[in-house]
């Protein structure tokens, strides 16, 4: 009882806390490139791992929890599809995080304790409507994903800029080097042509 | 719009509310459309598990490093100590470099690739330049080779004519422009890319630099193609 309580407060307490500050912070991770993405894993790490750890997971298990839980949190941030905080970061990341805790306690057979306790942070789910989770990939994917390596660095950074990164044409433009709009298009057709090709006249990797 | 154009459209953000709900219809019904619409969609979650592999990698070598530089003091100084013996050993193995066996083992790879794009019929009348540029490299005339074919280059020239420019500087002892020819022709993928790997990894390996060798030979053996067989040989006799 006394843990629930501390919890809640805890958890209360971080949503008051929700201001430009930790807008501030998608901001910097958008613009900031590795250094940021350290920086902010670090700042948020030790409260997490404290978090993770009243699910009794061990050390690994924390922090292989912390990175994955971190990971999705970036990749909704560097795609676009998470462009503000409705919540504190750190009310956030538990909410994400709590599915990964779920997969890990599952897979050592640890449920019973762990559904109880979960159960006190549905709060959380309002936070994170929009998260994509990265799922098994289907055969076609996995294809995709092993060739795309075989592509040229110039081809991959395009292809990166387009379908992760959701520039504008205008960004691509400017990132790229590119002379127009048209010339990004035709360069794009080009390398889902090659890969394409590649993907149905396999060479050995 | 055509297909191509409504799927960019739509990666871009580039549709009105409008059309975005006229787009979510014509998946329905155009079986194109939505096949290809599949594939770039299939694409982007591939980029971005990829994306996800290479920050993992990136925290766990953080932590990695993290713990490192909690160590003692006498760790510290334990790390410092190894990495004084590696950068002596890296200059050991780059002086190793200067040593003849690479120019041997250029000598014995080398082999100036064939002409196998253009069709010199001896004797024809007004030449073009492509026919002088050919025959000035068939006939091992390769100063004039270079000339004829950077003048090609210049112009609307097919893409074999970069990757025999650099063929050109390469048999005329110019290894540094060669090298970087045929890692331009690796980049833009154009014609011969394979090739220019196995050519690319000897230019390298006449001005001794090594990574560049192994980079090269590398893609070769795992690419199973083009001489594979022999970079796996020439990798193994590198050290």
């Amino acid at each position: 009882m006394k843990f629930l309580s501390l919890m809640l407060t805890l958890f209360n307490s971080d949503v008051l806390m929700v201001d430009q500050m930790e807008n501030d912070v998608l901001e910097k991770l958008r613009e900031g490139g590795e250094k940021a993405f350290k920086d902010v894993y670090d700042v948020n790490r030790e409260k997490f791992l404290m978090f993770a750890r009243k699910f009794g997971l061990d050390d690994d298990e924390q922090l292989d929890v912390y990175q994955d839980t971190y990971i999705v949190f970036y990749q909704n941030v560097i795609t676009g599809k998470l462009k503000i905080l409705t919540s504190a970061l750190s009310t956030y990341l538990f909410g994400i995080g709590k599915n990964f805790i779920m997969k890990t306690l599952k897979k050592n057979q640890r449920m019973v304790r762990s559904e109880y306790m979960l159960h006190i942070i549905k709060d959380e789910d309002r936070a994170i409507e929009n998260i994509d989770w990265d799922e098994s990939l289907s055969h076609e994917q996995q294809l995709l994903k092993k060739y795309f390596g075989t592509l040229g660095e110039q081809c991959q950074k395009l292809l990166t800029m387009f379908y992760y990164r959701g520039l504008s044409i205008k960004d691509i433009i400017a990132e790229g080097g590119y002379h127009s709009a048209n010339v990004v298009k035709s360069q794009k057709s080009r390398c889902l042509r090659t890969l394409r090709e590649r993907i149905l006249k396999p060479q050995p990797l | 719009m055509k297909t191509e154009e409504w799927i960019d459209k739509y990666y871009l953000n580039e549709l009105s509310v409008a059309e975005l709900k006229e787009f979510e219809q014509l998946l329905q019904t155009d079986a194109e459309l939505r096949k290809e619409f599949q594939f770039q969609n299939d694409l982007s979650v591939s980029i971005k598990s990829l994306e996800k592999d290479g920050l993992k990698s990136i925290l766990q070598q953080h932590e990695k490093e993290k713990k490192l530089s909690k160590n003692s003091g006498w760790k510290k100084w334990l790390v410092a100590a190894s990495i004084i013996i590696l950068i002596g050993v890296a200059g050991i193995s780059y002086l190793k470099l200067d040593s003849p066996n690479y120019d041997q083992l250029y000598v014995e790879n080398y082999e100036a690739y064939p002409n196998t794009e253009f069709n010199i019929t001896r004797g024809e009348n007004n030449p073009s330049r492509e026919y002088q540029a050919f025959t000035a490299y068939e006939s091992g005339n390769y100063k004039q080779a270079i000339l004829l074919f950077s003048e090609l280059k210049e112009g609307n020239a097919s893409e074999y004519v970069d990757f025999y420019l650099a063929q050109s500087f390469l048999a005329n002892e110019n290894h540094e422009k060669a090298l970087s020819i045929f890692e331009e022709i690796i980049q833009n993928q154009e014609a011969f890319s394979d090739e220019s790997h196995w050519f690319a990894a000897l230019a390298a390996l006449k001005l001794n630099k090594k990574t560049t060798v192994q980079k090269h030979l590398s893609y070769l053996v795992s690419s199973g193609g083009y001489k594979s067989g022999q970079a796996q040989e020439l990798l193994k006799n590198l050290d």
